[in-house]
């Protein structure tokens, strides 16, 4: 990744504002940090830009789905990397208070961009594409009005469509962000988006279509939208039971190579007792995250959430040193 | 009782290829121990699979598993509401056999003699061991002679809770929901606080009721875990929650339940009586002469019995400490499996292992609470002491957030268990 400090490649900063003021946008000319950045493949490319402080979602038009947090770099302009594949049409997604319990101060912000010519809530990645600083609503709750982005100077392809599987209603907000049933549950939460007593699961309305986000199962890269392409993902449905023994998917399961001989190997003991939660291995077969291969544990284990840190006091450094140590010989599976 | 096989169908039920010298008591060099695993809940399961991932072809391990199905308790409190049903939450050990090269039987126990190292199953069968893992799990202490089946526990998944759930769908407006909990130690220390908030919200605010009432009759003396979060759900669903109360009869045709609430000799009646009775160790722990009162006395560093040589037990049936449930089964079960391997190997057991539990759980049919503890070896005890603070850490309130989080939870505990 290149780091460049001063930055920045085009300043994309000016946005037009075409259906909400932007509150706490403090200026333009985004002090985007990351310049550049290196995307992992030659299919791929990263969408970058700065926020307030924010989660970031794309939901894809093969039913693939992307999600980043940005950066808390101590300023207001936090900056943010997403790497999604190339000539793929997605919609962005951005939520600030993304960590508050109540899903209803959650502020979600669905994105519509502009290249002058054609404005869409898709875009499509040719290369790497920096659009600058978002100015998202940091009061308010819900969904918000569509925030549009202008993207000129970048080569983003705007497409627009009149038939939209990912958007059924055509206003701007993605299906799983709808509330059909208008229960207080985002459809992409809800197990039962119409409250009719049947969760979607079973309900012959819903049950083609996991995650909700209008692409059906069989058509969907990643049912359960838990960023596992299905053909990686032991369980597509997200429903605990891997895809080998569940009636609704017949995907196979992995293989395993048994040693020949014992090692003794205290720091894999210690370990193995994270996978209660993380997977065998430290590989996760759904959103929580795999830590195969993780690399710091130290720090990584008492900064994250409630649990986790709640956790992480019961061991010693040395103890954690030692499970890390173990798993940075391991092989993730999101690699 | 000593009835056995052939030769050849005996090597062939242990599954070990070739025709080798099965003596019990003496490992020859060159022989492949072979560990015999009795219960595939969550932590026989467990033991199994790790004893073949770290041990691979140096051990042979067999399960002995009655029931070829395994209904997840972990999470049933959501078939009482219908957010999952029992086919959701059943597991087949279908990778057990192509993955791990684990002999799956599908047989009950009758004996176990330790002199000889052998067990004896339902069909006279008999199987050597070099070490045992016992994971049997719990039994019941009824209060009377009572059927189960009118007046379900359903503290064992699979047909009891569908028993409690077709009995709870069949509750008029009106009528009452009446649990009892026994006195710790039981399985699950939050279960039936969950199970009474699940319950509650179902009947109020997905079948409607505006007359039904949720009374738990609790023989301990107060909320044994996150009180402030179960106490709090409680006031909101107007719980009537009776602490000090001790069944002392169950009538299973009157549907009667007499008790004593701080020792006054009181009864309720209702359509629905959910009697969770005092639990103790699986009976086979007592017949293999392993117990030490109600629950079998191990060293927590292998969990091999300290009356037993070469016999080890795991999960809820032991008595180290540590709460029962299926979290903490499969933790234990890891140390276990290691520590059976070090023995093989000349080795002694790590001095100072670590295990832990976690568990979610749902106070509605959209929010749920968390709690989380580690536990350290303590030698001047011998049992595992809590590694953190006195009071299990656990969530500040319930959340949906921690709703969608109970699936990863269980999601990643169900695969690292039976996949």
């Amino acid at each position: 990744m290149n780091q460049v400090n001063n930055h920045k490649i085009i300043k994309i900063c000016m946005y037009s504002i075409t259906s909400v003021v932007l509150i706490g946008c403090g200026g333009g000319g985004g002090s985007s940090s990351t310049g550049t950045a290196t995307s992992q493949s030659s299919n791929t490319s990263v969408i970058s830009g700065t926020v307030p402080g924010t989660l970031i979602e794309a939901f894809c038009k093969d039913g693939s789905y992307y999600k980043t947090n940005s950066t808390d770099n101590g300023t207001n302009n936090h900056p943010f990397e997403l790497e999604i594949p190339n000539d793929l049409d997605c919609k962005l997604v951005m939520t600030t208070n993304e960590d508050d319990l109540d899903i209803t101060k959650r502020i979600v912000t669905p994105l519509k961009l502009s290249d002058g010519v054609t404005s869409s809530t898709y875009f499509q990645l040719s290369e790497n594409s920096d659009i600058g600083y978002i100015g998202l609503p940091l009061f308010g709750q819900g969904i918000q009005p569509l925030i549009s982005i202008s993207t000129a100077g970048t080569k983003l392809k705007i497409n627009s469509f009149s038939y939209d599987p990912l958007d059924l209603d055509n206003d701007g907000i993605p299906n799983g962000y709808e509330d059909d049933d208008n229960d207080g549950e985002y459809n992409k939460d809800d197990d039962d988006d119409d409250n009719d007593g049947i969760k979607d699961s079973l309900d012959d309305d819903h049950k083609d279509d996991t995650d909700g986000d209008g692409i059906k199962n069989e058509n969907d890269k990643d049912d359960d939208n838990d960023e596992k392409k299905d053909e990686d993902d032991d369980d597509d449905d997200n429903d605990g039971i891997k895809d080998i023994d569940d009636n609704s998917d017949t995907s196979t399961g992995t293989s395993v190579t048994l040693p020949s001989s014992y090692t003794q190997n205290d720091g894999r003991l210690l370990g193995s007792q994270c996978s209660q939660c993380h997977g065998t291995n430290g590989n996760s077969v759904n959103s929580w995250d795999s830590i195969a291969g993780e690399d710091d544990l130290l720090d990584e284990i008492h900064d994250d959430d409630p649990i986790m840190s709640a956790q992480a006091k019961g061991y010693t450094n040395t103890e954690i040193n030692l499970i890390g140590s173990w798993l940075n010989t391991l092989q993730s599976n999101e690699d | 009782m000593n009835v056995t096989f052939s030769r050849r169908s005996f090597i062939k039920m242990l599954g070990v290829g070739t025709v080798a010298t099965l003596t019990p008591n003496i490992l020859k060099a060159g022989t492949i121990p072979h560990i015999v695993i009795v219960g595939a809940g969550f932590s026989g399961a467990t033991c199994a699979k790790y004893l073949k991932m770290w041990g691979g072809s140096t051990v042979q391990v067999t399960i002995i598993e009655s029931n070829s199905t395994y209904v997840s308790p972990i999470l049933s409190n959501l078939v009482l509401n219908g957010k999952k049903t029992t086919t959701n939450l059943s597991f087949t050990y279908v990778d057990y056999g192509n993955k791990y090269n684990i002999n799956m039987i599908h047989k009950s126990v009758d004996s176990v003699d330790s002199l000889s190292k052998t067990i004896t199953l339902d069909d006279l069968s008999v199987i050597n061991y070099d070490k045992l893992v016992l994971a049997p799990g719990i039994d019941f202490i009824k209060t009377n002679n009572y059927d189960v089946t009118k007046v379900p526990h359903a503290w064992e998944s699979g047909e009891q809770i569908n028993l409690l759930k077709s009995q709870i769908d069949n509750m008029v407006d009106g009528d009452t929901f009446i649990m009892s909990i026994p006195k710790a130690p039981f399985r699950c220390p939050p279960g039936p606080y969950e199970r009474a908030c699940v319950v509650a919200d179902y009947l109020k605010n997905t079948k409607g009721f505006t007359n039904s009432n949720v009374v738990v009759l609790d023989e301990n003396s107060k909320i044994i875990v996150e009180e402030n979060t179960f106490s709090t759900v409680f006031n909101s669903y107007g719980v009537d929650y009776r602490p000090n109360s001790v069944v002392t009869n169950v009538d299973d045709v009157n549907k009667i339940v007499s008790f004593t609430e701080n020792n006054i000799a009181k009864m309720l009646s209702s359509t629905v009586l959910n009697v969770i009775p005092n639990q103790k160790a699986a009976s086979l722990i007592f017949t293999a002469g392993v117990n030490s009162g109600n629950w079998a006395s191990v060293n927590p560093l292998s969990y091999e019995s300290t009356i037993k040589d070469d016999i080890y037990i795991i999960g809820d049936s032991q008595g180290t400490g540590q709460p029962k449930a299926g979290h903490i089964g499969n933790s234990e079960a890891k140390v276990c499996a290691d520590a059976i391997l070090r023995t093989l190997n000349g080795l002694s057991p790590y001095p100072s292992p670590k295990t832990n539990s976690a568990c979610y759980s749902p106070t509605s049919s959209t929010e749920a609470s968390w709690l989380t503890a580690v536990y350290k070896y303590d030698s001047n005890t011998k049992t595992m002491v809590s590694a953190n603070t006195a009071v299990y850490p656990a969530a500040g309130s319930p959340s949906t957030s921690n709703y969608k989080e109970m699936f990863n939870w269980s999601g990643n505990l169900f695969s690292d268990t039976f996949y």
